[in-house]
């Protein structure tokens, strides 16, 4: 095979790649026959001794496409997040992914409406948390069972404002705000760690867990919910 | 030894091999070919998926130099977390030939 031919075939075969991946492809096999012509070996010794084209194509599209799942996977890390937190890590995920990926779209949805009605909230902080993972809303489609309402951030923000209707529960220990205003009306718990003031609610039957010490704590309770202050090593 | 195993044992030293050379001097793709197509019976294009891999992976880095017979030559350096890397392998690879030498002479 000639040099021409080589990288003819490579080219073909590695059809659908990032045209600029290609080039650098090709650019990498070319400098490899020039190297070799220059030591005095012929074309066709250099082709055979690189191999298949087909195969290193094969090679080099598996070697990408392994990549191109790894940079997909940090958005789906929020589905991952709810698998294994539901416990459902041994769940068949082809199964599962259609299902769960539905059910945190529309819990996100829910984020986001939830993000407007807070008032003072600042917004971007919480939107920006690189580790807001989300919410999921499983079985929800499915007769209307239980709401699972999960949030998770880190990150900073003035006034966090937290209301919980279902049996979600807020992890919100790693999000450092100056105030928290919680409600909770169901049977979710919330993790919470405001830095001056708390204003807590409770009229179900969640726990609300203090990682901090606020400055001013408000409570109201009217369920048989409980305000939990953690001491430092039961705190995350 | 079946071709197929002989195969896969290549592969998985590989990249070892190529740490390992990197870790004495940076190189050239095309130098780091002809020494383990020699020493490891590799096929010669098979280096470039891999130095791609270990790229993405950030264990080597990449720096051009003129040469005399040509365009300039990409060469390769190892990163802190590639020497890191390196460290490691080797480790497991002294400790994976002695346990199987163990085997093999209990075996005879």
């Amino acid at each position: 095979m000639t040099r021409t031919e080589f990288i003819a075939q490579l080219r073909r075969a590695l059809a659908g790649m990032a045209p600029k991946e290609i080039d650098d492809i090709v650019a990498d096999y070319s400098a490899h026959f020039d190297e070799g012509v220059a030591a005095g070996r012929s074309e066709q010794d250099v082709a055979s001794a690189l191999g298949d084209p087909q195969r290193l194509a094969r090679e080099l599209r598996a070697e990408a496409g392994l990549r191109r799942w790894e940079t997909q996977r940090r958005p789906a890390a929020l589905i991952g997040a709810m698998m294994s937190l539901g416990g459902m890590l041994a769940l068949d995920i082809f199964i599962l992914l259609p299902l769960l990926f539905a059910g945190s779209l529309a819990g996100l949805g829910l984020l986001l409406s939830g993000l407007l009605h807070w008032d003072n909230v600042s917004t971007v902080a919480i939107v920006a948390s690189p580790m807001l993972a989300g919410i999921g809303l499983l079985g929800g489609s499915l007769g209307g069972g239980a709401l699972l309402w999960l949030v998770r951030a880190s990150g900073s923000a003035d006034l966090l404002k937290v209301d919980i209707m279902g049996s979600g529960a807020a992890l919100l220990a790693q999000l450092a705000v100056r105030s928290t205003k919680i409600f909770i009306a169901g049977s979710g718990d919330a993790d919470i760690a405001p830095i001056d003031d708390a204003d807590i609610f409770i009229a179900g039957s969640g726990d609300v867990r203090l990682h901090t010490h606020p400055k001013h704590l408000n409570s109201k309770i009217a369920g048989s919910g409980r305000i939990i202050e953690l001491s430092g090593e039961q705190r995350t | 030894m079946t071709e197929s195993l002989q195969v896969q044992l290549k592969k998985g030293v590989l990249e070892l091999c190529v740490l390992a050379l990197l870790s004495r001097q940076d190189s050239y793709a095309y130098e780091l070919a002809s020494v383990l197509a020699e020493d490891v019976g590799m096929g010669e294009g098979t280096i470039y998926p891999l130095m791609r891999r270990l790229q993405i992976d950030g264990l080597v880095k990449t720096y051009l130099v003129e040469s005399a017979s040509g365009p300039p030559r990409k060469y390769y350096k190892l990163t802190p977390a590639g020497r890191t890397a390196f460290a490691e392998q080797k480790e497991e690879w002294l400790d994976f030939v002695t346990s199987i030498n163990r085997a093999l002479g209990a075996s005879r």
